[in-house]
């Protein structure tokens, strides 16, 4: 499926606020339950996350 | 499933005595075999044909096979709930276009009830997708801050 970011940003705007606040919300429990320890379930997924974003970008440049 | 994989062990760290981290990691464990797929060089025609959600780590088994290897080092709970986080997440995921392969390596078919989309940015727009995915974050909001 092509996709050009700017256009379907624009079609979808309420989805994309809504995966947002959903995003920020669960980030926040987590925050709120573990704390500091929230580093260590996050780090091992980070390199993917920026693996994620990088190929992300280049396969909506195509 | 995207926020449903956070959501959810906060709901079962409130309601049993699991270890919210250890299911939190065992949760995003399975994800690590989307590594192939995201440095391929070319974009697969079809997503449900792709390298991901099709390796050992999306099936129940590696995590009743590390179980005993994560209790020596780390104790019961923490193995008990990081497996459990593991297949939690895919049995969720069985709902998805694709499905699991639940039962390898006694069979490498794909079990799954289609429900919803497998696609990223089909699944980013599925109304059933956001509908259930705001009922566990709400659930989650509700048990976290109330219980």
């Amino acid at each position: 499926m092509r996709i050009i970011l700017k256009k379907w940003l624009k079609e979808n705007i309420a989805c994309f606020l809504i995966w947002l606040v959903m995003g920020l919300v669960a980030f926040s429990l987590v925050v709120h339950e573990l704390g500091v320890y929230t580093l260590v379930a996050i780090l091992p997924f980070f390199p993917l996350f920026v693996v994620v974003l990088i190929r992300m970008a280049q396969e909506l440049r195509k | 499933m995207i926020i449903a994989h956070i959501a959810i062990p906060l709901i079962l760290c409130k309601l049993f005595p699991l270890n919210l981290l250890a299911l939190l990691l065992g949760s995003g464990a399975p994800n690590f075999d989307a590594i192939p797929t995201l440095i391929r060089k070319k974009t697969p025609k079809n997503a449900v044909t792709e390298f991901h959600a099709g390796s050992i780590l999306h099936t129940p088994i590696f995590y009743i096979v590390i179980l005993p290897v994560v209790w020596y080092f780390f104790g019961l709970s923490i193995a008990i709930s990081f497996s459990l986080g593991g297949i939690i997440h895919i049995v969720m995921e069985c709902l998805d276009e694709k499905g699991r392969m639940l039962l390898y390596p006694l069979s490498k078919k794909f079990y799954r009830i289609y429900v919803f989309p497998y696609d990223f940015w089909t699944y980013l727009t599925s109304k059933k997708t956001l509908a259930l995915e705001a009922t566990f974050t709400v659930l989650s909001t509700v048990l976290v801050l109330f219980k």
